[in-house]
């Protein structure tokens, strides 16, 4: 994950997914059914041979982009998209 | 190499808003994006005869909605940080509203969240801007980040000095 996504620095960084945790924490019941995708690009280069996450390519590893969707607490959906594509 | 191209983008979020409208039968779909940094709040609703339903966005559909406002990122202005996106099944056609000037607000019962330093810094080094459009918001939590690490910069200096003193080299 950039190290960006994982700053929980009091309120500098609300773009981070460390302080989504944190707010999830703080707030269970505001984050109801939550659903989370983590997107790649493509699969990995040594798909067709590998049969262990640990031998594929740290890089091929890198999520590009993470979503997550909820219910809050007045039963709206919402959702927040986290890119982590470098820089 | 992940496919950035806006105008490719946009013709596959069109795409998916359609099939969204198909299968919940649904006379408009909406969304309102607000974004800063590496983060987009997404809220989504439908409306089916005069009345607004919330909606969850469907996957197929966020991934290349989640992708736009890099995509759409200009030089002089930067990225957008508030858009509106919506279609009536009547017309099929996706149509956009965007304010790159907008200070963008995650809006929850627990309290607003709004952009701190760290998130305009991010910002304005992610996608720059000119001067002109930079508004007060923005430029003041830059500026705040700016002087919080040239302070840690000094910090960090005046240590390394004061330990090549003590380890007298």
């Amino acid at each position: 994950m950039h190290k960006d996504l994982n700053r929980g620095t009091n309120d500098a960084h609300s773009d981070s997914y460390e302080k989504f945790e944190d707010q999830i924490a703080a707030n269970p019941d505001n984050y109801r059914n939550i659903d989370i995708r983590i997107e790649y690009d493509g699969p990995p280069a040594s798909a067709g041979s590998v049969n262990r996450l640990s031998d594929v390519n740290p890089s091929d590893r890198v999520p590009t982009q993470l979503e997550a969707k909820w219910v809050d607490e007045n039963g709206v959906g919402r959702s927040r998209n986290f890119n982590n594509i470098n820089p | 190499m992940r496919q950035l191209d806006p105008d490719e983008l946009l013709e596959r979020v069109e795409r998916e808003f359609r099939v969204w409208l198909d299968e919940t039968g649904a006379d408009s779909a909406h969304i309102e994006v607000n974004g800063i940094g590496r983060v987009q709040d997404n809220v989504a609703w439908l409306m089916r005869d005069g009345v607004k339903e919330w909606s969850r966005i469907p996957w197929e559909l966020g991934s290349p909605q989640g992708d736009l406002r890099t995509a759409q990122a200009l030089p002089d202005r930067g990225a957008w940080t508030w858009c509106r996106l919506w279609m009536a099944a009547a017309d099929g056609v996706l149509r956009q509203e965007c304010d790159w000037m907008r200070e963008p607000v995650f809006t929850q019962a627990s309290g607003d969240i709004r952009p701190g330093p760290g998130d305009c810094w991010n910002e304005l080094k992610r996608y720059p801007r000119d001067d002109e459009f930079i508004p007060d918001w923005l430029r003041t939590g830059y500026e705040a980040e700016l002087k919080r690490q040239e302070r840690n910069a000094r910090r960090c200096e005046n240590y390394r000095r004061k330990r090549e003193q003590e380890h007298g080299d």
